[in-house]
């Protein structure tokens, strides 16, 4: 194990240092490179200005918008020379017909309370960049800086309170790009992962509740990025990160990970991610591995039509676990461990994009449950994640968006889940008999009352430039 | 403890329906109205600068993107439209040339008389409401031209580069009064 991780750090230092050399001749190519003189000349003699034949960025050639998990905006408002701000409130209100004590939601990393007004997501930040530097920050609050963090147990091991340093950032990364192909760019540090195809920021996903496939499968990582763009439809990216949405590392060898993104018409987006890594808490000989798939086809376009379009997307999950006592699909090495999901969503949008109503659904398998959002409070403690432990799960939802311009979304989504064992909060909450925590309540012996299904009406309120 | 909170649930479905009441998105002859009543002369097309509408003026055009964060896979260039670099025109402003062209493009979305013509007019499109504005770089005028959607961007910038490329004059066919 140490053998890898050396022969990766000096790997990666190398990549690093031959991508700073680089760096360094291209920015001064750029600097010392004399300036036309007379850029018009071509066209006072009657010929073509000099300009584009077609536009050059990635993806730039089409209408994005529709996408599960892509911006529907055309374009940023708070977008300048140097810096591209982005602010995002993210407010909902989620009912459980369980309607837990305690007024807390189990298994979600979209909503977090119930029974409340609850500002789950308010983000600000940006891009910084100059010539070809670029910088990124991206701050979080609201309760996903406590409810996603809590899933990384890496900060556990060690000094230093990464949850501390680390909860209101949901992305900084400090990064460059070269003018190859169609672009390539490094980032290092913390950034998203698209794994799960749907987006961190609900303003972006067709759903407010993402199913398992996504909820349950990383929004971050922490480490390297490389982003290539062979073609103007094409994106290869390679990670090399600390682990699985996390801010440290488990073991001793970081993750690896590949993201292939082709958009080979404006209509078809196809996806696909692979991860590899060890992932589980000082047990450095259990190896995880995930591929992780959509594709999106928006199946009928009629601009200003009274169905203005409608699209659907398809994931597909596969991942196991192998070592130290478990086995990918069960066998002499121990019990199975593995994580078999997928999600499909249908989206139709009606008068202009005014409105959109989604109806999906979504299934997850987790024997050794080490995908499973370990449910919170007293729960966490009585909720096993032994190997051979067998997690099923479906959901399904449909929900009405409505979008008053660019900037705005407002949501009613009814979501039904249910597991093979007792997950979700039921009426006495996982909290205490009272549903509060000391001094007000007392947890002692209290058993959580989990059960097997829910249904919650989410109403939501999103705001993004 | 549970019936109040239905309650309260059940008067957020009907408040939800409140969102029905925001502002609607505006339509083209709409924005063409209200521009063609700030910004033209009553009744009448403006006089236009000989050279403006020569495309022997356009020294460059470059697209216009904006930076926009999406997904988990970082930010898309999202194309706006086109950005011509224009010569100086003696005794012009900014301010007079984006007035000029936004009447224009008033005026051709209202179908009124009286106008020039063009062959690949990146300065207007048909069904649409193009954002123009004008800035001044190094001596040239930039005239940004940005469309709602990608396709109104791709058309705009499909026909900048055509309009430049075409290097007309006063006199050529390409280029006559309509009405």
């Amino acid at each position: 194990m140490q053998e890898i991780r050396t022969a990766i750090v000096c790997t990666a230092g190398a990549a690093i240092l031959l991508s700073g050399f680089t760096a360094q001749a291209d920015a001064a190519d750029t600097d010392t490179a004399p300036s036309d003189p007379n850029p018009s000349s071509g066209n006072s003699a009657g010929g073509a200005a000099p300009g584009p034949a077609a536009p050059a960025e990635p993806f730039a050639w089409g209408d994005f918008t529709w996408l599960n998990g892509g911006s529907r905006q055309h374009a940023s408002l708070l977008d300048t020379k140097y810096f591209t701000g982005t602010f995002t409130a993210d407010i909902n209100y989620n009912y459980s017909f369980n309607n837990p004590i305690d007024h807390t939601n189990v298994g979600s990393t979209a909503t977090f309370r119930e029974g409340e007004v609850n500002l789950s997501f308010i983000a600000f930040g940006g891009d910084f960049h100059y010539k070809h530097a670029r910088g990124r920050l991206l701050l979080q609050f609201g309760t996903r800086a406590t409810g996603v963090p809590r899933n990384d147990l890496t900060p556990l091991r060690g000094q230093f309170d990464l949850y501390t340093a680390l909860r209101y950032i949901s992305e900084a990364y400090a990064g460059y790009h070269w003018d190859v192909w169609h672009g390539v760019n490094l980032d290092v540090g913390m950034f998203m992962s698209y794994v799960g195809l749907l987006s961190y920021n609900n303003f972006e996903n067709w759903v407010y509740q993402p199913s398992y496939t996504s909820d349950n499968t990383p929004w971050f990582f922490t480490g390297f990025r490389l982003q290539t763009f062979p073609s103007d439809r094409l994106k290869l990216e390679l990670w090399l990160i600390n682990g699985w949405q996390t801010y440290g590392m488990f073991n001793e060898a970081p993750g690896v990970g590949y993201q292939i993104l082709w958009r080979p018409e404006e209509y078809i987006s196809v996806l696909a991610n692979g991860y590899v890594g060890f992932d589980t808490p000082n047990t450095s000989t259990r190896v995880r591995f995930h591929s992780d798939n959509s594709f999106l086809l928006r199946y009928y376009n009629n601009p200003g039509g009274r169905i203005s379009k409608a699209a659907f997307s398809i994931t597909g999950d596969l991942g196991f676990e192998s070592g130290a006592g478990v086995t990918p699909f069960g066998g002499d090495g121990g019990p199975a461990q593995n994580f078999i999901s997928g999600m499909f969503y249908n989206r139709v949008w009606f008068l202009n994009d005014l409105f959109g109503w989604t109806v999906g659904t979504g299934r997850m398998h987790n024997p050794g449950r080490y995908l499973v959002l370990l449910p919170t409070g007293v729960a966490a403690t009585t909720f096993t994640t032994n190997k051979g432990d067998v997690f099923d799960a479906w959901d399904v939802q449909t929900n009405i968006q409505y979008m008053p311009n660019e900037y705005s979304t407002w949501g009613i989504e009814l979501v039904h889940r249910e597991a093979n064992v007792p997950y979700f909060a039921g009426h006495g909450g996982v909290t205490s008999p009272n549903g509060y925590n000391p001094p007000i309540g007392d947890p002692n012996g209290f058993v959580p009352d989990l059960v097997k299904s829910e249904t919650r009406l989410i109403f939501s309120l999103l705001f993004r430039i | 403890m549970g019936m109040p909170r239905v309650r309260f649930v059940a008067l957020l479905v009907p408040c939800s329906a409140c969102s029905l009441f925001l502002p609607a998105r505006k339509d083209p002859v709409s924005e063409a109205k209200e521009t063609e009543a700030a910004v033209c002369p009553a009744g009448r097309a403006p006089e236009y600068p000989e050279s403006l509408f020569d495309a022997r003026s356009i020294v460059r055009v470059e697209e216009i993107y904006s930076s926009v964060r999406t997904g988990r896979s970082g930010n898309e260039a999202r194309l706006q439209g086109a950005k011509l670099r224009l010569r100086p025109i003696a005794g012009m402003t900014t301010n007079d040339l984006e007035a000029l062209l936004l009447c224009r493009q008033a005026r051709r979305v209202m179908g009124r008389s009286g106008e020039i013509e063009l062959t690949s007019d990146p300065y207007w499109l048909p069904q649409s409401w193009l954002n123009i504005t004008v800035e001044s770089e190094s001596g040239n005028f930039l005239v940004s031209v940005r469309g709602p959607d990608n396709k109104t961007a791709n058309e705009i910038l499909s026909r900048a580069m055509a309009f430049a490329a075409s290097a007309p004059s006063f006199g050529n066919p390409a280029l006559k009064p309509n009405g």
